[in-house]
């Protein structure tokens, strides 16, 4: 197991390289982002003495080789357009994301358990009809619409929660709904139909002709041996809710890693856009890592070596 | 490193005094909460150039002259109490005394001058220095309260330019360091910055302190400033009382917020004035019949009824309506497809032509929608558009290269004065980059060069009719700025440029 985890964590290292060289060349050719920073009517040449003092007209294997050299001695730069640390303005926006997207998660898990597995068991009921028809709705429905609405109806109309802010519990509701929305659509689908193949299995019929309890045969048997794969879409969606919504963070101004990057991108803030990319590529290798290592756990058949 | 912190921990340590030993009794009691739909990049005022963010800089930090919107020739005072041209390259500022900073030591002419040498600095430049460097040489100290301006050469519209630069404290800066400044800054403006809670608000409170009050009781106490891009949040925090100036209305919330009973709507026309630029240098541009005729093939003011919900004036004309230089009487191309077609056939172009027009798209409001309603007029009179709408920072460097064979632009000035706004676009000697020409490029030069206000203004009126005959641009439309306010603002008149300057809100 532990030869594994330090096979996986070399291989995490040069995933890491080759995104990073993959990332800073896409970006380097999107253009020049001396262009954005200064006024509109900077002259061509005020432009190009600004490229210079940013380093930005030395070839492109220099100014990635610099990079590399400040990044392992942990330094991600600065940022183009704030001044400041590329890693204080992501440890700033981070906990933002990781605190909403934990709550979305949390919902899409409580709601999408019960109503994915009653879904299966009941298969062709109305609660199942009901279920499925509320899972693909789930999926269809942008999120940036699914925010309006929310905010719309609890917000302006019947005054119940603030539009905007991160101060109280009741800032967290409507952005909570609204992100967690598309991952309890999905966990239900993908919980419902596990759970359907599960419940035709030889074992589950001979569980049920021991005369198990139902709720036993269904919780101990069914959802253990239904969870691998759901444990695979939840490790995804968690992967994707931490790397933070832009819909959601745009619409409700939510100070997190979606709103920064989007805006880093599109104002060309190179070192930001590499430092979010990084931080995020150490996170889904290691959340994929944890993913795998517990199908270990959930299931004795599979071993690592 | 040590006695950088220190430095930071005594100007802190300031700050938090005098804000605590301010005479709150003199205050309303009042917070507002402001909403834009850009934040901060940083509060070092001479590193964020967008214009969200110098309107709240001029709430803390002051530059030596106002703008004074209700006639631009004539100045207002701020940190210069008075000034005397003393050449046509030199101007004598007599500062203002008595003023402290946030911290509470002394505004004095070494600030003046540390400010001007920061951003005159070739090896380090800020990011608003290309607005000076070209026109200021460098200022002399005189005394602690008197400085000369240098500048290369005379220069009429200097005194808009110095409303963007605001004064920055040399002792604090020096202390802080550029990026810890960037956090808290340290002015002499009318609100302190307080607190930045990044990415979610800023709260300044009032400085009782300030030289510029006037009724200081019915002005805000404490300004919250919140910063959301999306237009419908920001409706909803002003619909759900969370905000009480609220800017960029979408004009489609006009009647939403009118039909509220403790909300209003406030709009002036800006500065912010739109054209459709054209390549004049290659066929079929380089014509001024086929210009002109573009003009006439465009009825501008069913596009602004239709698509703008009637929140634009049309002119023609480089200048805006607030500008120093706008040309009141001169003419105007009304909308008259006819006379459009007649003058493409006399240019050789009866079956029309082809073309790219490349669009903005999501940078402006209704940007896009726009250039396809003036597709769909040009097809109108045979002309066969392709409208192209890459993401802004495409269009920029294609438009920076000289690329763009149509393209529909916006220039927002942050003084009024119209030798801002075409400089970088029809001035020869800057960038005229789709249009420049030797008669225009030397009544600009004259204009430049004129200080008399009077006969600069008759340099204009020609310049104007010039450039309006010649039409490099499809003239469109100046666009309205458009606020939502709460009955809790009683009294509040927005400026021609989406400055809000918070001293000026009754409550």
């Amino acid at each position: 197991m532990l030869a594994y985890v330090a096979r996986r964590l070399v291989q995490a290292v040069l995933i890491l390289l080759i995104l990073s060289a993959l990332t800073f060349s896409l970006l380097h050719l999107s253009g020049n982002p001396a262009s954005l920073l200064l006024p509109a009517d900077a002259t061509s040449e005020q432009i190009k003495n600004m490229s210079e003092l940013m380093g930005l007209d030395l070839p492109i294997y220099v100014q990635y080789g610099r990079f590399l050299d400040r990044l392992f001695h942990g330094d991600f730069g600065t940022s183009y357009r704030m001044n400041r640390p590329v890693w204080d303005i992501i440890t700033t926006a981070f906990p933002h994301t990781l605190k909403l997207g934990v709550c979305a998660m949390i919902f899409a898990s409580l709601l999408s358990l019960p109503l994915g597995m009653v879904a299966a068991i009941k298969r062709d009921s109305i609660v199942d009809l009901a279920a499925t028809f509320f899972a693909t709705l789930g999926q269809s429905m942008p999120t940036f619409w699914i925010a309006i609405l929310l905010m719309l109806a609890f917000s302006v109309k019947l005054d119940w929660l603030p539009v905007s802010g991160t101060g109280s519990l009741l800032h967290y509701v409507l952005p909570t709904l609204s992100l967690g929305w598309y991952s309890n659509a999905l966990l239900t689908r993908v919980i419902r139909s596990s759970m359907l193949e599960v419940l035709n299995q030889d074992y589950i019929r001979t569980a049920r002709s021991k005369g198990l309890l139902e709720r036993t045969t269904i919780l101990k048997h069914g959802l253990r041996n239904a969870s691998l794969p759901v444990i695979t879409i939840w490790g995804m969606q968690l992967g994707t809710v931490l790397m933070g919504s832009v819909a959601t963070e745009t619409v409700f101004g939510w100070p997190g890693i979606g709103r920064l990057s989007v805006d880093a991108i599109l104002g060309r803030d190179y070192p930001i856009v590499m430092g979010v990319v990084l931080t995020f590529g150490v996170l889904l290798i290691l959340l994929n890592l944890l993913v795998d290592l517990s199908y270990a756990f959930l299931d004795p058949r599979i071993a690592y070596s | 490193m040590r006695a950088r912190w220190m430095g930071i921990t005594m100007v802190m340590l300031a700050i938090v005094v005098v804000a605590c030993t301010l005479g709150w009794g003199q205050g309303s009691g009042v917070t507002i909460t402001v909403v834009r739909g850009t934040d901060l990049w940083t509060a070092d005022p001479h590193n964020d150039t967008q214009v969200t963010s110098q309107s709240l800089f001029h709430n803390v930090f002051d530059p030596l002259i106002r703008v004074n919107w209700e006639d631009p020739a004539h100045p207002l005072p701020a940190l210069a109490e008075s000034w005397e041209v003393l050449s046509d390259t030199q101007i004598q500022f007599n500062l203002r005394q008595g003023v402290t900073w946030h911290d509470g030591s002394p505004f004095t002419a070494d600030d003046v001058k540390f400010t001007f040498d920061r951003i005159l600095n070739p090896d380090e430049p800020t990011k608003i220095s290309s607005w000076i460097t070209s026109i200021v040489s460098g200022v002399t100290v005189v005394d602690p309260y008197t400085i000369i301006l240098e500048m290369f050469k005379a220069y009429a519209p200097i005194y808009g330019r110095l409303e963007t630069v605001k004064i920055i404290p040399k002792t604090a800066f020096e202390a802080m360091g550029a990026e810890a400044f960037g956090l808290s800054p340290v002015g002499t403006g009318a609100y302190i910055f307080a607190e930045w809670k990044q990415g979610e608000y800023i709260r300044m409170v009032a400085n009782e302190d300030w030289w510029g009050w006037v009724d200081r009781e019915t002005r805000p106490d404490v300004v919250i400033r919140k910063s959301l891009p999306e237009g419908f949040t920001r409706y909803a925090m002003l619909e759900g009382g969370e905000a009480d100036i609220v800017g960029q209305i979408p004009p489609e919330r006009i009647e939403g917020i009118e039909a509220t009973e403790d909300l209003r709507i406030e709009t002036i026309a800006s500065t912010r004035g739109f054209f459709v630029g054209m390549n004049t240098w290659e066929p079929p541009f380089d014509d001024v019949r086929v210009r002109q005729a573009m003009n006439y093939a465009i009825d501008k003011q069913l596009i602004v009824d239709t698509i703008l919900g009637g929140q634009a004036t049309v002119h023609a004309g480089v200048c805006t309506l607030a500008d120093f230089g706008y040309c009141a009487d001169c003419m105007e191309y009304e909308y008259n497809p006819e006379k459009a077609r007649q003058l493409l056939a006399d240019a050789g172009y009866p079956d029309g032509f082809t073309v790219t027009f490349w669009s903005p798209r999501g940078k402006y409001i209704q940007d896009l929608e726009t250039s396809e309603a003036i597709a769909g007029q040009l097809e109108e009179v045979g002309i066969t558009v392709e409208v192209y709408a890459p993401a802004w920072a495409e269009y920029w460097d294609n438009w920076l290269a000289g690329n763009h064979q149509m393209y529909l632009l916006s220039y927002g000035g942050s003084f009024p004065d119209c030798d801002d706004r075409i400089g970088g676009h029809i001035d020869g000697a800057r960038r005229g980059l789709y249009y420049n020409s030797p008669e225009s490029d030397l009544l600009i030069q004259q204009e430049q060069q004129t200080l008399d206000p009077d006969d600069r203004a008759a340099i204009w009126a020609d310049l104007s009719a010039y450039l309006i005959e010649d039409a490099p641009w499809i003239f469109l439309w100046d666009l309205n700025l458009i606020y939502g306010v709460t009955d809790k603002i009683k009294t509040w008149t927005p400026v021609p440029v989406e400055h809000i300057y918070y001293w000026q809100i009754g409550i």
